[in-house]
């Protein structure tokens, strides 16, 4: 049964996905959508989401000649072994810094919205505590909590977002296609950004029962996630204006406070998207804690990861503490963004595909 | 459970059971002979100091050639069957039978095991323990000078409080007949509704000084092997000095100690242990307790109850949907409370907050202060009222809560809108079906009172992730505690058809996934599409 070898399926890695999509910079990449593209700025992420699904018929062509390794173990294979351990530990670090901007910004926004009077490294230590709890469980208590949050996140933003409607002003989409074509070319490859947690593919090999329709599953994530986008694109610009919303760190939120719910009781609706906030950032930061600590039990050969996973947590606080302020930790994000985040979206992925193809490793699926 | 099997076994280690008759399992060693009058002998020391023990001893035959022994447990047995259909046989019918004594002789204890007792049920046995065993369990033996064989009469015939209507599980529409503490009346009440071929009643004995017969009650073609299996594993894991209740079973053979949240389901309701099988669950039926078990359990069944199924759907979905709401409010609502009015007081309407702010004024504790204290007055009433018997009991819940709680709002030592948190708390703990998920829920609130008063909304939010990550991982035999929430595409979803609403019975035409994935179609019906 499922429950012996804790194997997922394939159904909750694509559930975990799109958590993980939805999260990383989805409070703020409107702003830096407009700011590329003005008023186009859903072009620019439906460019975004093309780009995505390149991304991911990369990654899920290496994935599945290795069905059973995770990247760890085929950049070994494919390029020498101290290459591939050098690459898994670029990763990790990579994964780690990921992860301590996340819960730094986290913590600022709770700071702000919910609680603040509270010291920000109680917020984030709390936070991390809790998610050390779920990845000391496993991968697959991840995939289920993952199932159970998806549901009381989606279904209310869902919900909350049709309350937007009245207030939308689609002439402020207007007029279209204005931005010079290079420009949208150029902003698309920089918000494709958002889609970085596609990446985690390339670690989830052995844990996923049915790897065939892993490329399905990816796309079905991809789009679905892009669609969200963009309709959420669209709504911000059409709500606050392309000026308007160039001006706000996290437009999200301001379209929250906008928003009136007739008859609610509720009246601080930002601190109600907290809600969803919190527990999205929860999703992707106990899903990063996880495949670090997993990437490190690969390259030190161990049987489990779970003491691996306590030391990380002091590590990671103490990186997330670095940064000044929240300015700071923008300026690392875009530092990561612009140089290291598209490693291993398209080049590393690629040059391993065409090493392998070339030195005819692993199985070969020419039949999809 | 390690603890306990630790303990346990320390305890058994010191016992000095091996005696000169008794072995380390408590098994009697002394044996059989052909000698009555030894047999008696040693039949005596065994029961020395029994005042309940009666036995006679009594020839047999025209000349009253052969002796017998009979010995029971007073009140235990029968006594018709003893006398109409054991002794009177033996004592006037077989002395009536023209002796051919040779022929007779040389195998007279066939001749009376074979024509002389005139009941159903003997058996034979050829050990004392099985001997001593017998008569302890209510069942007469009977020892015939000259052979090394016993032969025991079921008579079972004890005291018993006979069917009654359940207490804890009661329902409107429903059969209101409920278990009792008789094994053999528990397996009947379930055989009356699975008559089936296929049902299958498997009885073990647990305790070296108890022997408390357990059945499991299961369908052979439905249930799943691998889960029977690590049942029989687990139940003969450990040696235990006696049984009392299904509940120590339970706490011996359950997945997670630690848990707050039940993982075995116990029920008072035959019809409910009887859907439970027919769904491809095992039921654990011990002896001297009306509460079964079914096993395995997900959270799922724990909101379902009997009556779910013999009403119409749409009634017992939104019932359904009301118990769930139940649970979260049962465990979040103090939580809730604190964290908006203490850290948030932006979020609930300016009237409101107002109000409760007017209301609190003269209040000199902190909320959490005041939350806490009429939360465990609360738990301090439920107790009492359970303890005390009939109109006092339900008189004190009366008096408890509204006399004291109005009197305390009046000295101002609680604020009247703490009333009605822990009041709507409570009663939403009673909208859960099975008690024993309430107990679970009853605990998680405090530590998400601790949590919300610390860190307000997202304090409470972290309480609730953590109780969410507990439940998740919480497995019962190998089956997700938190199916059919999470991981359902395993069975299409028909899991789901049976949850949070209860769709119409002609829907739910596929078992869940208790039962082996080749044997699910349960129900077809005959209509076309076009009728």
């Amino acid at each position: 049964m499922f429950s012996k070898n804790d194997k997922v399926s394939v159904r909750q890695v694509e559930i975990l996905l799109i958590l993980d999509l939805f999260s990383v910079s989805t409070l703020s990449f409107p702003r830096m959508a407009a700011e590329i593209a003005n008023q186009d700025a859903w072009i620019a992420v439906i460019g975004a989401t093309l780009l995505a699904f390149i991304y991911g018929y990369t990654i899920t062509s290496i994935v599945k000649r290795f069905p059973e390794d995770t990247f760890v173990e085929f950049s070994s294979k494919v390029l020498s072994k101290s290459v591939g351990i050098f690459l898994s530990l670029l990763f990790s670090i990579k994964l780690s810094i990921t992860m301590a901007m996340e819960l730094r910004i986290f913590g600022e926004l709770v700071k702000q919205v919910l609680l603040p009077r509270t010291p920000i490294e109680i917020i984030m230590a709390s936070m991390l505590l809790t998610c050390a709890y779920l990845v000391r469980k496993g991968y697959e208590c991840n995939a289920r909590l993952g199932e159970i949050l998806v549901f009381i996140i989606f279904i209310p933003l869902i919900v909350i977002l049709l309350f937007v409607l009245p207030d939308t002003d689609f002439s402020n989409l207007k007029p279209i296609f204005t931005t010079p074509f290079p420009r949208l070319l150029k902003g698309s490859y920089f918000l494709s950004f958002i889609y970085t947690p596609i990446e985690l593919i390339l670690l989830v090999g052995p844990l996923v029962n049915d790897l065939k329709k892993a490329r399905r599953v990816s796309f079905i994530a991809i789009t679905f996630t892009g669609i969200i986008n963009v309709i959420l694109t669209i709504i911000t610009v059409s709500v606050l204006g392309s000026v308007g919303t160039k001006q706000q760190i996290w437009p999200v939120m301001t379209l929250m406070q906008i928003i009136e719910i007739p008859g609610a009781f509720v009246e601080r609706q930002d601190a109600l998207m907290m809600i969803f906030w919190i527990l999205i950032v929860f999703s992707f930061i106990s899903t990063l804690m996880y495949f670090i600590s997993f990437i490190l039990t690969r390259i030190l050969k161990a049987e489990e990861h779970k003491f691996l996973v306590l030391p990380l947590v002091p590590i990671i606080y103490l990186i997330s503490l670095i940064p000044d302020n929240i300015v700071e930790a923008f300026n690392w994000i875009e530092f990561l963004r612009k140089y290291i985040r598209i490693l291993f979206l398209l080049p590393i992925p690629l040059l391993l595909l065409i090493v392998a193809k070339i030195r005819k490793l692993g199985e070969s699926i020419e039949e999809k | 459970m390690k603890i306990l099997r630790r303990w346990v076994g320390n305890k058994l280690s010191k016992e000095r059971w091996e005696d000169k008759f008794h072995d380390a399992d408590n098994k009697v060693t002394l044996p059989l002979s052909k000698d009555l009058e030894e047999n008696i002998k040693n039949l005596e020391l065994l029961f020395k100091d029994c005042g309940d023990f009666v036995s006679r001893k009594f020839p047999v035959g025209i000349h009253k050639e052969v002796n017998m022994y009979v010995a029971y447990i007073d009140l235990m047995i029968d006594r018709r069957i003893i006398e109409e259909s054991l002794l009177e046989q033996l004592m006037l019918q077989v002395r009536g039978v023209p002796p051919h004594m040779d022929k007779i002789r040389s195998s007279i204890y066939d001749f009376i095991r074979d024509g002389g007792i005139a009941t159903a049920d003997i058996k034979e046995v050829d050990t004392l323990d099985e001997a001593a065993l017998a008569i302890l369990s209510g069942d007469t033996i009977i020892f015939i000078d000259g052979y090394a064989k016993v032969i025991v009469v079921a008579t079972k015939g004890w005291p018993n409080r006979g069917i009654q209507e359940p207490d804890s599980e009661v329902v409107v529409r429903g059969p209101k007949e409920g278990f009792s503490e008789a094994l053999r009346m528990n397996t009947v009440l379930i055989r009356r509704r699975i008559r089936d071929t296929k049902l299958k009643v498997k009885q073990l004995q647990i305790g070296t000084r108890s022997r408390t017969d357990v059945a499991l009650m299961y369908i052979e073609d439905i249930v799943r092997k691998d889960i029977l299996e690590d049942l029989g594993k687990r139940l003969t894991d450990f040696k235990i000095d006696g049984i009392l209740d299904s509940g120590q079973l339970e706490q011996l053979i359950e997945d997670d100690w630690r848990s707050p949240f039940p993982q075995i389901q116990a029920t008072q309701r035959p019809d409910k242990a009887a859907s439970a099988i027919l769904e491809g669950r095992i039921a654990i039926i011990v002896d001297n307790t009306p509460f079964v078990l079914l096993v395995p359990t997900t959270l799922n069944n724990f909101f379902q109850s009997s009556e779910d199924y013999y009403q119409r759907w749409s009634i017992m979905s939104f019932t359904r949907m009301i118990r769930y709401v139940a649970a979260f409010f049962a465990a979040g609502v103090p939580g809730l409370y604190l964290a908006l009015t203490d850290y948030h007081p932006s979020m609930i309407p300016t009237q409101l907050t107002m109000a409760i702010a007017a209301s609190r004024e003269q209040v000199p504790f902190p909320s959490v202060v005041e939350v806490v204290l009429m939360e465990l007055a609360f738990e301090l009433l439920r107790e009492a009222g359970t303890r005390l018997p009939g109109p006092i009991g339900s008189t004190i819940g009366i008096v408890g809560g509204l006399i004291i709680g109005q009197a305390a709002v009046e000295a101002k030592i609680v604020s009247p809108i703490v009333v009605i948190v822990v009041a709507v708390t409570a009663i939403s703990s009673f909208a859960i079906p099975d008690n024993a998920l309430t107990v679970g829920f009853r605990l998680v609130k405090y530590l998400i009172i601790g949590l919300s008063s610390i860190f307000g909304l997202y304090g409470f939010l972290l309480g609730v992730l953590i109780v969410l990550i507990h439940l998740v991982s919480l497995k019962s035999f190998n089956m997700p505690y938190m199916s059919p929430f999470v991981a359902s595409g395993i069975n299409d979803y028909e899991d789901l058809k049976d949850s949070v609403f209860r769709l119409p019975v002609f829907m739910m035409n596929k078992r869940p996934i208790f039962s082996r994935a080749d044997k699910r179609v349960r129900l077809r019906t005959n209509k076309k599409k076009n009728e």
